[in-house]
């Protein structure tokens, strides 16, 4: 096991620049040119402009040539400076971080939980209307676009009903806390300001929501079918027929199983999370990496593309390796070999 | 169709109340080819202390009318009675019936391989066995009698395998833990469903063996359910021959093995292997069971029988008193009153 778990962590850097190359690569394909919303279109036909503007950005040289350059940085720690934003790719990042991760992992947790509530509930009352209901409820958070049902509860929630604030991360005239984890609701807390955790709480709850809805869709819809499948298990029989409650059937032995598959489908619906987030953060004006990457890719803004991938991208092989590891604290059988 | 109550009091029992009484048991499944009637009106008593073998091929209904007795079906259709002391448990309240699973009536099942849930230890197992029905043991009580328990199946080192996951156990010991989880209660009645089929020939007596030793300590009355009447031998008191979902034969082991009355237990008999008739091609009966689903006319089991008759296919027979013991044949023991 912990042989493994090396192997598994000395891969990871290697994994990292294959990434970055791909994005480098893929980025510099794209046939639209960058230097549209460095100098503005006005600007392009300044030559005296334009070559300044490429040599500012190292863009004057052959893309090899960039490419070992880029990568001669990020050896050094350093991920370029955005085009736009004007600041080191990586302090963006870390700038617009906390917010992303505080809605996706909200929304985890909502999704998680509701999953496997509402998988359970389905599997105990399957084929009745509460089972019928669950199904069209899941069905819906999974197939339902995230901006759609944004808009939606903005406008029923907030518009119409004023049950919850509108977008962004705290009230317009608050402050926020200063940065410890960068987590407002947290943060707050460790202040002590309660005010400005329930403003941060409030604010976080529709979109955490909206964006943990399909993971409520996809995780509840995999408990119940294998929740399903281990009521068929023999040694479900053998708890009741040693005259255990259906209560402790069903959570310390049935789910116990039953949440073995579930850890793989929480590590994949993280890359339904990164991509959900994009949309919600937009819907929901959140400044966090989603909004970032959105604006970055429409201004073709190299170094900002290439620094949102490559954190997506370790965001995922971390995701992937937490899932294992948990999967073989959850797995006896798994745990010797 | 002639049904005749004929309670199966068997020669020489205990004259005792029986701790169990299944009256005109009746189980059908629902099934897409129509109803399956799996058990079709079985009645036994399990008497204070003695050993019961309901002996019959595989889908005869055996497993199906004890699992029917404590509720285990789900889907199925239960019509008739089963008491425990008195307790009639066909229809009971599931909050009620759960009091006597594993207290009262434990069960032994088939596959230990599937039997115990693979990711949690034998100790947690046990543990949680325990609470079912004394909520009040704390851990440290629930763990010592774990270990107890383990050490009267004579499992090895019992402290070190209550931490053991199943996987980590032989299936011998797995069968042990089972046994252990079904007298951990302190039941009355054991139900032991094929208990050695899944295990290997040289472990399959070793359990035997420990069946029979805890059936003899702790006064229990053992029902064991097998297709091995070799088995059956040495661990039953009496016998009980079940086909295509009723009863065909029961009494003693003695009076039965000595002279089996129908042509069914007579060709079981026949079937088992036999030390001084080497060389010779070991007999089976031939055809195969009916199924639930299409059952012939009259006795189910004249297609095979080698003494049947016009008459057999005509009127399905009751259960009648011998000399030796009870059996439901036309040929061999007439129903005294046909109206």
């Amino acid at each position: 096991m912990k042989r493994y778990l090396v192997r598994r962590i000395a891969v990871i850097p290697f994994l990292m620049l294959g990434i970055i190359t791909m994005v480098f690569i893929v980025s510099r394909l794209t046939p639209a040119d960058p230097l549209v919303s460095i100098v503005g279109a006005r600007n392009l036909n300044n030559p005296t402009i334009v070559a300044a503007a490429k040599a500012r950005w190292g863009l004057d040289q052959s893309i090899p040539i960039q490419y070992l350059k880029y990568m001669k940085n990020v050896f050094q720690g350093d991920l370029g400076t955005s085009f736009t934003t004007r600041k080191p790719v990586l302090h963006d990042l870390w700038d617009r971080l906390p917010a992303t991760l505080e809605l996706t992992s909200f929304a985890l947790v909502i999704g998680v939980v509701g999953g496997v509530g509402l998988g359970v509930l389905a599997a105990r009352h399957r084929n009745t209307i509460i089972d019928h209901v669950a199904r069209f409820f899941a069905l819906l958070g999974s197939s339902l676009p995230a901006f759609w049902a944004g808009l939606l509860g903005l406008y029923v929630l907030y518009s119409r009903l004023e049950w919850l604030p509108g977008p962004g991360r705290l009230d317009p005239r608050a402050d926020p806390p200063a940065r410890i984890t960068g987590f407002f609701t947290v943060d707050a807390l460790l202040h002590g300001d309660m005010s400005t955790f329930w403003s941060a709480l409030r604010h976080l709850i529709l979109p955490a929501c909206v964006l943990g809805w399909g993971v409520i869709g996809i995780v509840s819809r995999l408990v119940r079918a294998s929740l399903l499948d281990e009521f068929s298990m023999e040694y479900v029989r053998v708890a009741r027929a040693m005259g255990l409650r259906e209560r402790t059937v069903v959570n310390n032995h049935a789910l116990r199983n039953a949440l073995l598959p579930t850890i793989t489908i929480v590590g994949f619906s993280f890359a339904y999370l990164i991509t959900g987030a994009v949309l919600t953060e937009i819907v929901f004006s959140w400044p966090g990496l989603g909004s970032y990457a959105v604006e970055a890719s429409r201004k073709l803004d190299f170094p900002a593309v290439i620094g949102v991938s490559a954190l997506g991208g370790l965001a995922f092989l971390l995701t992937n390796l937490i899932t294992d590891i948990a999967y073989a604290i959850a797995d006896p059988r798994i745990r010797l070999s | 169709m002639i049904e005749q109550a004929v309670a199966p009091v068997p020669t020489g029992a205990p004259t005792a109340e029986p701790i169990l009484r299944l009256r005109d048991l009746r189980v059908t499944f629902d099934t897409v080819g129509g109803p399956a009637r799996a058990v079709r009106g079985v009645s036994l008593d399990v008497f204070p202390g003695e050993a019961v073998a309901v002996v019959g091929e595989s889908g005869s209904g055996k497993s199906v009318t004890m699992l029917a007795t404590l509720g285990l079906l789900r889907g199925a259709a239960v019509s008739g009675s089963a008491t425990y002391r008195g307790t009639e448990l066909i229809g009971l309240a599931p909050s009620r019936l759960r009091h006597v699973r594993g207290a009262k009536i434990s069960m032994v099942f088939q596959d230990p391989m599937t039997s115990l849930n693979p990711v949690l230890t034998v100790g947690r197992q046990l543990d949680m066995v325990m609470r079912a029905h004394n909520p009040d043991m704390s851990k440290k009580a629930t763990r010592a009698r774990a270990v107890d328990l383990l050490d009267q199946v004579a499992i090895a080192q019992a402290a070190r395998r209550c931490d053991a996951y199943p996987h980590e156990l032989s299936g011998g010991m797995r069968q042990r833990v089972m046994i252990a989880m079904a007298i951990a209660n302190e039941p009355e009645v054991l139900i032991a469903d094929e208990p050695t089929t899944a295990l290997d020939v040289t472990v399959q007596a070793q359990i035997m063996d420990l069946l029979g030793r805890l059936q003899r300590e702790r006064q229990l009355s053992l029902v064991l359910i097998t297709h091995d009447l070799g088995v059956v031998a040495g661990a039953a008191d009496r016998l009980a021959v079940m086909y295509a979902g009723k009863l065909v034969e029961h009494g003693t082991v003695p009076s039965v093995f000595a002279e089996p009355g129908h042509p069914y237990t007579r060709g079981l008999l026949a079937c088992l292997p036999r030390l001084d008739r080497r060389g010779e091609m070991q007999a089976a009966i031939p055809g195969i069971p009916p199924s639930p689903l299409s059952l012939p006319p009259g006795c189910p089991f004249a297609p095979r029988c080698p003494d049947a008759v016009t008459a057999c296919t005509e009127h399905e027979p009751v259960l009648v008193r011998t000399a030796t013991s009870t059996i439901a044949c036309s040929v061999h023991a007439p129903a005294a009153v046909v109206r």
